[in-house]
């Protein structure tokens, strides 16, 4: 099977989950489409490393996977302070920082 | 092959599609979740059977868990009835589709007729023990900073939590600790 279609996967994962970052408001929908565009970097890395016989592929994705388990227990945490602050998920909503 | 690699494809890409537009947020992680589980066996046909595994344990088991968590814990049942989308809607639609297009055709282009190496489909790369020793032998240090990233992400989100219970239990503090010019009655004239 060529390496393109395995490339072109994850090039579609991608583009949905920077869809869903940039369009919708629930914060938690946002985290689960960033989780979308790091599984298809993650897809993107396998096949080079599966097509090229190189291991270190493998290797970036397994840090990949922890800092994205990290990167999701903050976000949560984040929500669940945010909704104790300001009693809502959306992200337009919460905007003290901007001007 | 090909079938199965279109059938864990074409799945993965719709459910990631239903994760986007579902108002449901719980109907959203369970789409994510069959997404995880397509991209892992990805990963089997890539050959990489330890990624696989820690596919499905780390994303499809413990972030799977902390969403759900997180979604039973801020419920709010009007929220699917509130606007969903952001007023930028249509112009990220179509700048991260001509960005995906522009990827795509890139790829295709690049790599189009790029074979495996045919000792691939024989030995496979990632087995337990060669990811083991490469990660206790050249990336020993970068394995030691991903502890510690996990150590300070649980810590943060440790802290996080806490302050949030402080200040729940504000208001008691402030009935207890009275300053001693209201406290009038217990001062007779």
């Amino acid at each position: 099977m060529p390496l393109s279609w395995y490339l072109v996967f994850g090039a579609l994962l991608f583009m949905i989950g920077v869809v869903g970052v940039l369009t919708r408001r629930n914060v938690i929908i946002v985290l689960m489409s960033i989780e979308l565009m790091l599984n298809a970097v993650n897809v993107t890395l396998i096949s080079f490393s599966h097509y090229l016989q190189d291991l270190r592929g493998q290797i970036f994705t397994l840090f990949i996977i922890a800092v994205a388990a990290s990167e999701a227990a903050i976000g949560l945490a984040l929500v669940i302070s945010m909704y104790r602050g300001k009693s809502t998920f959306n992200l337009d909503e919460v905007n003290v920082l901007k001007w | 092959m090909v079938f199965f690699f279109l059938l864990f494809a074409i799945v993965g890409l719709a459910s990631a599609v239903m994760v986007v537009t579902r108002k449901n947020v719980m109907h959203a992680a369970l789409f994510l979740l069959l997404t995880f589980a397509c991209v892992g066996a990805t990963y089997v046909m890539l050959r990489a059977e330890v990624l696989a595994a820690v596919q499905v344990l780390v994303y499809a088991g413990a972030v799977m868990v902390l969403f759900l968590f997180a979604i039973l814990l801020v419920n709010m049942p009007e929220a699917v009835r509130l606007r969903q989308w952001t007023r930028q809607s249509t112009v990220a639609v179509v700048l991260a589709g001509l960005t995906g297009l522009w990827l795509i055709i890139a790829t295709v282009r690049a790599f189009t007729g790029f074979a495996a190496p045919p000792e691939a489909a024989t030995q496979p790369l990632g087995t337990p023990r060669a990811i083991g020793e490469a990660l206790f032998s050249d990336y020993v240090l970068p394995f030691e900073i991903a502890s510690l990233i996990l150590l300070a992400a649980m810590v943060g989100a440790i802290v996080l939590a806490r302050e949030t219970a402080r200040e729940e239990e504000r208001p008691d503090e402030a009935l207890t600790d009275l300053p001693p010019d209201t406290q009038e009655d217990q001062q007779p004239v």
